[in-house]
């Protein structure tokens, strides 16, 4: 049962990694219109969850937890590097290691490991970090078994999603839930890709080109 | 002396109470007495509040550089980042002490929002929590946790008490009711009346009389 403790504090909304003042590009899309209803939200997250947070995040949370296993510090630096330059839009690369940063530092503050140690150093020396990365760290840190590292990310998503929609008013609090229950079978599918760091991709055009008008927004609710 | 971590202020307050003049009032007249400042402002929708201060102290009076004053989108919930989870506010401040370690002061407005608001510890050393006249002499007695717990209570537009038949004796004897011990100070920002004696709060409360990092080179 501790594992499943573990699991819900490091999925918790309260968990503070600061991705509840992310929209991951909800917030521009429903001003142009594009995401404006439940369903559309709910399309949007499935998308994102099959194209972007599967191939590439989940990959790299499961990939990260691993390198920690064998506390294999230079695949770690080289998977944050790969991450850093597949996530080319600035608004967004900067907010996964400023949360990646905090969620790291913040597990290291009450769990000991080698390479959570290790990685909340580097992130500070560096000015790097991940998200994704330090879920899959933490997620051996805390004795989490290894697909853990990717369900979380693909959860994390979605729920910091629902929380946009929320404050932007595109859902109700019921449909937060039906759609989060209804996303279950994407959710699990995007944190079982298999792939290598080689392997990594994403491809979700319309998604990046509404964060990057995102970034000279002049009003927004949102970092991303 | 000096302190082991750069020293961080926060200030909450209602919206249009005066925080973010507060600060381009304050931050000059620290400037004069050799401190440095950064500042990070959360707003809850727009930049504005950032870009006024940026306007204010980098571009009109060239007292801070254009990247110390940075302006944080909070996701509709103010509270939520400077109180729950001040992550990403704390991971700016991170990069602030890196970049800038001869800063005296960081200074962290939160977005306007309502009485309740609390700064997280690690967040802020000093809450100082902004009201105005304007709101009726009611507010101090009101109480909320922000009037009550702060550090520093500040009742700021007291030249418009006038105007909409507002009692400052009110205001000052509801403050020491219910404040006790916890000092209030009231200001007109606008005209700069009273800033003096909270920036002298503040060099005295939070960085303990030391001498600015720059007098000590």
């Amino acid at each position: 049962m501790r594992d499943i403790l573990n699991m819900m504090q490091l999925c918790d909304s309260m968990f503070p990694s600061g991705l509840f003042s992310t929209s991951n590009g909800i917030e521009s899309m429903y001003l142009a219109g594009e995401i404006t209803s439940a369903r559309d939200l709910e399309e949007f997250c499935s998308t994102y969850l099959q194209n972007q947070v599967g191939p590439t995040d989940c990959v790299a949370a499961t990939l990260a937890y691993k390198y920690a296993t064998t506390h294999d510090t230079e695949r770690i630096e080289e998977l944050d590097q790969k991450m850093a330059a597949i996530k080319t839009i600035q608004e967004t690369r900067k907010a996964h290691q400023r949360s990646g940063m905090q969620t790291a530092r913040c597990a290291a503050s009450f769990v000991k490991h080698d390479t959570l140690g290790w990685y909340v150093q580097y992130v500070a020396g560096t000015k790097r970090g991940s998200h994704p990365i330090a879920i899959g760290i933490c997620c051996r840190a805390m004795g989490l078994d290894g697909r853990r590292a990717s369900l979380a990310t693909s959860y994390g998503f979605v729920s910091a999603s629902m929380g946009a929609g929320l404050r932007l008013g595109i859902i109700h609090h019921i449909e937060s839930q039906q759609i989060m229950s209804a996303l279950q079978p994407e959710i699990l599918r995007a944190a079982e890709y298999g792939y290598t760091a080689e392997e990594m991709w994403q491809f979700c055009p319309q998604a990046e080109i509404m964060q990057m008008s995102h970034e000279d927004m002049d009003a927004k609710m949102f970092i991303t | 002396m000096v302190l082991s971590r750069i020293p961080r202020i926060g200030i909450g307050g209602p919206v249009g109470s005066g925080k973010s003049l507060l600060i381009e009032r304050m931050v000059p007249i620290l400037h004069d007495r050799g401190y440095t400042s950064g500042i990070i402002s959360n707003d809850v929708i727009s930049k504005e509040d950032a870009d006024r201060i940026r306007s204010t102290l980098s571009t009109k009076l060239g007292i801070v550089p254009e990247d110390l004053v940075v302006g944080l989108a909070t996701g509709g919930c103010p509270h939520t980042a400077v109180r729950e989870d001040p992550s990403m506010n704390l991971a700016v401040i991170e990069e602030m002490e890196q970049n800038h370690p001869e800063l005296d002061i960081i200074i962290v407005e939160s977005g306007g929002d309502n009485i309740t608001t609390t700064f997280s510890p690690m967040l802020a050393d000093y809450f100082m929590y902004v009201i105005d006249v304007a709101g009726g002499d009611k507010y101090p007695r009101k109480g909320g946790l922000g009037i009550q717990g702060c550090d520093l209570l500040v009742i700021n537009k007291i030249d418009l008490a006038p105007y909409v038949d507002a009692s400052l004796d009110v205001m000052k004897k509801d403050s020491m009711r219910i404040r006790g011990q916890r000092p209030f100070l009231m200001a007109d920002c606008r005209h700069n009346t009273g800033v003096d004696s909270i920036v002298d709060r503040i060099i005295s409360d939070i960085l303990f009389d030391q001498t600015p990092k720059a007098h000590m080179q």
